[in-house]
């Protein structure tokens, strides 16, 4: 079933939708859930709560043309929190790293009052990705959207892990930089 | 905005990006890389029981062992893996610093230190470059390069950095032609040696064990010099001896070897990943060594590994007291960590890590007692992070 059939279902608040999602995309899901907490039955919970909020988002999200790109979204965010919450989970500790690593990028962290909302941010976020290079580009969102670990980088892109983490560093200077030039305060 | 709001808005990256990162290529190194990454998986499972677990009791102690020390912890537990932190170039090692070399054109990369005592003749001084990650300058250096007794110069050189020398080990791609042509052009009957091994059936460990002596084993490898070599890209399966090894001369540390039940060997001590097949009866023979000659053995950590708070810094020594991991703080051991090498010293000089924090310390040496726990062959140091009954080293 394509995309905005599924979507169509979901519209007309019919159950099939999340048989059908499941279908469609279920392994993709768990598996990008999986990727990030890194166990199995938290991930097959992730999944399930993913199709719980597609079913209360949609409608009023209508994503037809972009339906797994929305509830990778939503099980991205799930997963995160999930590693968040439940500290028994190993990558809790991953987490804490990576929220580190990225408060290198941020010109102003202690700042509460700067705020940036999320259409500029996002523009920011992929005019900066837009210019680095496809390598760079790729190992960057398997970093801090996937959330892989070094290991799992290095050995994806055949590359080792010091070049791994020079990398990341640059391009972590490089978005710092780029938000500050171009007068974000966040 | 914090880092985590900043991760959390990760998500506003364009979703077509998102889908190219995940179909992403891989390249040819990968092939070795998989085995690097197999060998990082291993070691969270090493490390996880890096404390040397002795035994639980009912009261939930557990009895654990530092560098021979015995210990009784609370159920503890460590995922480890590495930081992704660079440091500045001051803070770097010399070996950190110039990481590569180029001989006759040739490209080798830095692999680690080796005893003055391997070297061989000196081929001349040659050139070594490293880049500053913050400011992208390029640095030079020109430094004595020696030959490796008994290895050829077309696979791994020394070079002498400070005083010490440094393994190097070029970086093309050049497949053997057959398992005779390693043997000889890395010596490896002299410079590698066969220890601890695991069993494998599949996926499933079936158990660990430690050889009383690896002659045999070396005589049956030794007979097999025309295992022609085998370029396809996987792993091993089915039932297979998977032998840890670490060569100073060969500039590895904890690589894997393993000999197949179907009469392959892989490894990727040669950065890449070497099969070769030396025949089902071959395999057999090396089965029964280890069958004979193997030992019940403990499973082995990557390196050691004990953690505790940070409490002092003074007199070139941090100390730190494994209190917090005790059922009763009153036990608390207080360990002396030396301050004199750079990749312990900089997360001092850094700030990353202050008195009061929470570390862990991985070591390949003994903790001398008489010294006053002083810990020897300290390699890395890193924060750690509480989590309910649970302690993580963060990547």
């Amino acid at each position: 079933m394509d995309d905005s059939e599924i979507v169509a279902l979901y519209l007309g608040r019919d159950e099939e939708a999340v048989r059908q999602t499941a279908e469609k995309y279920g392994s993709r899901l768990r598996s990008l859930a999986y990727g990030i907490v890194c166990d199995r039955q938290t991930a097959e919970e992730c999944e399930n709560d993913t199709y719980m909020e597609a079913w209360n988002t949609i409608p009023p999200h209508e994503p037809e043309s972009y339906l797994y790109a929305f509830l990778a979204r939503i099980i991205r965010h799930i997963s995160l929190n999930c590693c968040r919450n439940r500290s028994r989970l190993k990558r809790s500790a991953l987490i804490l790293e990576l929220d580190a690593e990225l408060e290198q990028c941020i010109p102003a962290p202690d700042d509460v009052e700067c705020r940036i909302d999320d259409m500029t941010l996002r523009e920011a976020i992929n005019r900066f990705l837009g210019a680095l290079g496809e390598e760079k580009r790729n190992i960057f969102i398997r970093r801090y959207w996937y959330l892989d670990s070094i290991a799992d980088i290095s050995g994806r892109f055949g590359m080792s892990g010091s070049k791994v983490k020079t990398t990341l560093f640059r391009c972590r200077s490089q978005l710092r930089e780029h938000l500050k030039k171009e007068g974000y305060t966040i | 905005m914090r880092g985590n709001e900043l991760l959390d808005k990760m998500e506003l990256i364009d979703s077509a990006w998102v889908e190219a990162a995940d179909a992403g290529p891989k390249k040819k190194r990968a092939v070795w890389m998989k085995w690097t990454a197999a060998a990082a998986c291993l070691s969270l499972v090493a490390v996880a029981a890096a404390f040397g677990v002795m035994g639980r009791n009912a009261d939930n102690v557990t009895r654990v062992s530092l560098g021979g020390i015995e210990r009784k912890y609370k159920n503890v537990k460590i995922a480890a893996g590495e930081l992704a932190r660079i440091w500045p170039w001051e803070y770097l090692t010399v070996s950190e610093q110039y990481v590569t070399l180029t001989l006759n054109g040739e490209e080798y990369s830095v692999r680690s230190s080796v005893d003055a005592s391997c070297i061989g003749s000196l081929l001349g001084s040659f050139e070594l470059t490293g880049t500053d990650p913050y400011t992208d300058e390029e640095h030079r250096m020109t430094a004595e390069v020696y030959q490796i007794a008994g290895i050829s110069e077309d696979r791994l050189v020394a070079a002498k950095l400070e005083g010490e020398f440094y393994v190097y080990g070029r970086n093309a791609y050049l497949p053997p032609a057959d398992w005779g042509e390693v043997l000889d052009d890395y010596a490896l009957e002299r410079t590698l040696s066969f220890d601890h091994f695991t069993e494998y059936d599949g996926v499933e460990e079936k158990g660990h064990y430690r050889l009383s002596d690896d002659e045999a084993v070396w005589k049956i490898l030794s007979a097999c010099r025309n295992a022609e070599f085998v370029a396809e890209d996987s792993l091993p399966g089915g039932r297979y001896l998977s032998f840890t090894v670490s060569s100073d001369v060969l500039g590895v540390y904890r690589r894997v070897f393993s000999v197949t039940e179907d009469g392959y060997v892989w490894t990727n001590i040669f950065d890449y990943a070497y099969g070769f097949r030396i025949g089902k009866e071959t395999a057999d023979q090396i089965f029964s060594c280890a069958a004979e000659l193997g030992g019940k053995a403990e499973p082995e950590p990557f390196t050691d590994t004990l953690a505790g708070t940070l409490t002092e810094i003074k007199d070139g020594y941090l100390t730190v007291d494994d209190a917090v991991l005790c059922q009763d703080e009153r036990d608390g051991m207080q360990f002396q960590i030396a301050l004199d090498d750079i990749r312990i010293r900089r997360h001092i000089d850094c700030g990353d890590i202050a008195v009061g924090d929470l570390v862990v310390v991985s070591f390949t040496g003994d903790i001398h007692v008489g010294a006053g726990n002083v810990v020897g062959g300290v390699c890395s140091l890193s924060r750690g992070y509480w989590s309910g009954e649970e302690l993580f080293i963060p990547e």
